[in-house]
């Protein structure tokens, strides 16, 4: 609007001039008129009525003039007609003349009163038209025969067409109406109720198609003949491109969303981000701590954060009959155990961006899926309703990897079993020539010394031999503890919740198949443990696998939990805490001893190695039953003081 | 303490042992030494098969684990060079399905290391023992065989059909001969064969496989 109004002010700016100096000449050629035929009327002997003239003069005044103009033009030719009459005809008598004048008075008052009326109408229609002008919508009316017969400036920019130009053609000619759809059905519309509103499609001038949404009004005379039609228009081409743009956008993203090969969702954040603003108008402004510190809120959200739309591969892959099945909240499919929906939370509040990693769902048959997931995070307010996730199902991968890693690591314990009997019966066989030798010499040596003439030579001889070979046994058993103890240690600090996390991921197919919830509380004073990382992380993942595998055969709740805190001045306490079956007693008092195993397939090495890791590292392991069913794993590793510093 | 018995006094049972561990043949060498017995050792299968043997009884203590090759593979390469000396097996880290076979293949003993003075005399010479009679046996055969070689066709084929338990009467009518000369061809195979009964003679063929 407020584009138009100048550009319309300046367009009528210098018409008003000319129609004010149309209006002075007018005046001033009505007031010479009068003065001419007050001179002919008074000063000629023509015996008629010359003064009906002076209605001319009034309609001149009346074509440009005011009220207050007619009016008095009126009432100055009415004195001058007395006037007149008076000077030629004395003071009143009932004659010819008295008639003229009264019927030139008559018609005087009677064409300023039409005047002032006309007037009146002529007001009310300049102001319509005005009306009209000011509009930046397009109006122009044509008659029925399609002439167009007004044009307003709205129609002027929407066309290119001038007033001065389009006055007087058939609309169609210039427009070339084109009306999508039935235009024998918009006639009768129009022609019927008087109405007819909707989309048309028009030339402009230089050719180009506009899209017009058009309302016409069909005008009738007081007969009810249809006498012309009104056609206002607003032009919504670039509206219904970008709306064709937006739909065609919109319908390639369906498509894609629907055929991808990857499981497509939309999903909801907006209650989500809406709790989050009341957090952050609580106060909150750490929100990373405030989720690590209140899980609670992280499922809430979760639940909170809706699936809107997925695709057909989110269909199967989450075992639906068909998507309807899956709308609703998205804790339906992700565990509240995961982690990765906290991140993901941080990811939007921070701002935005991508968030992209692996983690579970359960499908609608309970099954737990292992898949990789990306989402382009929206970046304001307007889009969290709709934020797409792909996702892809990568279980059976995840499978056959886990069965590798299991197949590697049979063979890797088969391997060491081999290397253990071939290592032990190498020793063995080392250890018994010298023994066997000993033995036999020795027992030679009595059988020359109990001889009926003893041989003492040859019993010297034999020995001599068994203190040389008992010498080589003793060298044989030195070499096998040299060999086991060549690795030298390293010894560093380390961080528990590290370790802890790493071992936890070592063991992340079996906690997921055997549905274990792992808990892990490192206390604040725990101290950092110093030692062979290595060694120490092999003590953990034997002592949490053993756990996880004590479970496996429970009912019920299983749970891992991995406690760490201070033991008393300069001590760190471990405990590895399950609710599995418990320690048989009869293994009890040989649960560290090698060889001993309740497990068909293990070597009985696993409990004997953490001991004597623990014990090299100054600490202790031992085991207890917990009251409550289960078994907990305790070492404790001395944390000297000095060395710290010194490191 | 045991003696050992010595079986033909002019030839003394000799005990070979192949050990690659050279205390173990020392020490086995002294404890068989100390009853009077010869010892050949050898520290390894190969030295063993490059000697020359003396035509004596005796056995053969043999460890199984041999650089190169193992003792049960040395067993079986023995035997296939018809070398039937009895063998005692040592083993350091013997086991079930290894002494098993062993025995399967012929061995007289199994003895783990360390083993007890007695049980290893035992063993060698119940081994010599053997030997001697399979020597005893195989030299019996062989007189046998010089005899039957000096026998004429004729007295063959009457030791054949005499020892079937034909008549003379029948050999005759079978060989067309007159039961006289049945009669002294019949006292030749006797005389040349050694033998002083028929029982004797028949027990002979059987030794030979004469099968008429």
């Amino acid at each position: 609007m407020s584009l138009f109004i100048p550009l319309q002010s300046r367009a009528y700016a210098p018409a008003a001039r000319p129609r004010r100096l149309v209006a002075g000449l007018l005046m001033g050629f009505g007031a010479l008129l009068a003065l001419g035929v007050f001179l002919v009327d008074t000063f000629t002997p023509l015996q008629s009525a010359v003064a009906v003239v002076y209605v001319v003069v009034v309609l001149l005044v009346a074509a440009s003039g005011s009220r207050r103009a007619i009016v008095g033009a009126a009432v100055g030719c009415m004195v001058l007609t007395a006037v007149a009459y008076l000077r030629g005809h004395g003071w009143i008598a009932l004659d010819a003349a008295m008639m003229r004048c009264a019927v030139s008075l008559g018609a005087i008052a009677i064409t300023a009163v039409l005047a002032l009326r006309n007037r009146d109408r002529m007001i009310t229609i300049a102001g319509q038209a005005s009306l009209i002008e000011l509009t930046h919508d397009s109006i122009f009316v044509r008659d029925m025969d399609d002439i167009i017969v007004l044009w307003n400036g709205g129609a002027e920019q929407l066309y290119g067409w001038t007033a001065h130009e389009a006055l007087g053609r058939r609309a169609n000619d210039l427009l070339g109406t084109a009306i999508p759809g039935d235009r024998k059905a918009a006639d009768a519309e129009l022609s019927g109720t008087g109405r007819w509103e909707g989309e048309v499609i028009q030339r402009h001038r230089d050719g180009r198609i506009v899209i017009v949404e058009a309302r016409c009004a069909l005008l009738r005379d007081e007969q009810g003949k249809p006498r012309v039609i009104l056609e206002a228009g607003t032009d919504v081409t670039e509206r219904r491109a970008a709306a064709a743009a937006m739909a065609e956008s919109e319908r390639r993203y369906r498509s894609m969303f629907e055929t991808a090969r990857f499981s497509f969702w939309e999903e909801d954040y907006s209650r989500v981000m809406e709790r989050v603003a009341v957090l952050r108008e609580e106060g909150v402004t750490d929100l990373a701590a405030y989720l690590e510190a209140h899980p609670e809120f992280v499922t809430e959200a979760c639940a909170l954060t809706y699936v809107t739309d997925v695709n057909e591969a989110a269909v199967r892959m989450l075992g639906a009959r068909c998507r309807a099945d899956l709308i609703g909240p998205l804790s339906r499919f992700l565990p509240a155990s995961e982690r990765t929906f906290a991140h993901v939370l941080l990811t939007i509040i921070q701002g935005g961006g991508i968030a992209e990693g692996e983690t579970h769902l359960v499908n609608l048959r309970g099954e737990r899926l292992t898949v990789l997931f990306g989402m382009n995070m929206p970046l304001g307010p307007s889009r969290y309703d709709r934020v797409l996730v792909s996702v892809v199902d990568i279980t059976d991968r995840k499978r056959a990897e886990r069965a590798l890693i299991a197949v590697q690591a049979e063979l890797a314990q088969a391997a060491r079993v081999t290397a253990l009997g071939e290592m032990s019966a190498s020793i063995a066989h080392e250890v018994n020539q010298p023994l066997a030798a000993i033995v036999t010499h020795g027992e030679a040596a009595l059988r020359w010394l109990r001889r009926p003439e003893p041989d003492l030579g040859e019993a010297c001889d034999a020995i001599e031999r068994v203190v040389r070979d008992a010498r080589r046994a003793s060298e044989v058993v030195h070499r096998v503890r040299s060999l086991a103890s060549k690795e030298p240690r390293q010894h560093v600090l380390f961080d528990l919740a590290a370790l802890i996390e790493e071992c936890a991921q070592l063991l992340d197919g079996e906690i997921a198949l055997h549905r274990i919830v792992l808990h892990v509380d490192i206390a604040r004073d725990a101290p950092m443990p110093r030692g062979d990382r290595v060694q120490l992380q092999q003590v953990v993942v034997n002592l949490m696998g053993n756990a996880i595998r004590a479970m496996s055969a429970v009912c019920g709740q299983r749970r891992l939990l991995v406690r760490a805190r201070a033991e008393g001045a300069n001590g760190l306490l471990v405990e590895v805490e399950d609710s599995g079956t418990g320690i048989p007693e009869h293994i009890a008092p040989h649960l560290f001893d090698a060889f001993v195993t309740t497990r068909g397939d293990g070597m009985g090495m696993g409990l004997a190695i953490c001991r004597s890791t623990i014990e090299s590292h100054g600490g202790r392991l031992w085991a207890t039953n917990r009251p409550e069913g289960g078994a907990t794993f305790h070492f404790t590793l001395p944390v000297t003081v000095a060395e710290e510093l010194r490191a | 303490m045991t003696r050992v018995p010595i079986a033909n006094a002019a030839r003394t049972p000799i005990v070979c042992i192949v050990d690659d561990d050279a205390s173990v043949r020392e020490a086995l060498a002294s404890l068989f030494r100390s009853v009077g017995l010869s010892v050949a050792s050898f520290g390894s299968a190969a030295d063993f098969l490059a000697r020359e043997h003396a035509d004596a009884p005796g056995c053969l203590v043999l460890d199984v684990r041999l650089p190169g090759v193992s003792g049960l593979d040395f067993q079986s390469q023995l035997a296939s060079m018809d070398n039937h000396l009895p063998i005692i097996f040592m083993t350091g880290h013997g086991d079930i399905p290894m002494s098993v076979r062993a025995m399967k293949a012929g061995a007289l003993d199994f003895l783990a290391k360390p083993f007890r003075d007695q049980d290893m005399l035992d063993a060698v010479a119940n081994a010599i023992e053997r030997d001697a009679a399979a020597r005893r046996d195989a030299d019996a055969l062989a007189t046998l065989r010089q005899a039957y070689a000096s026998l004429t066709p004729r007295e063959r084929e009457v030791m054949a059909h005499v020892t079937a338990g034909l008549m003379n009467k029948q050999v005759g009518g079978l060989l067309g001969l007159s039961e006289i000369t049945v009669k002294i061809h019949r006292g030749n195979v006797m005389r040349k064969m050694g033998a002083k009964s028929l029982a004797e003679l028949v027990k002979q063929a059987e030794a030979l496989g004469i099968r008429s």
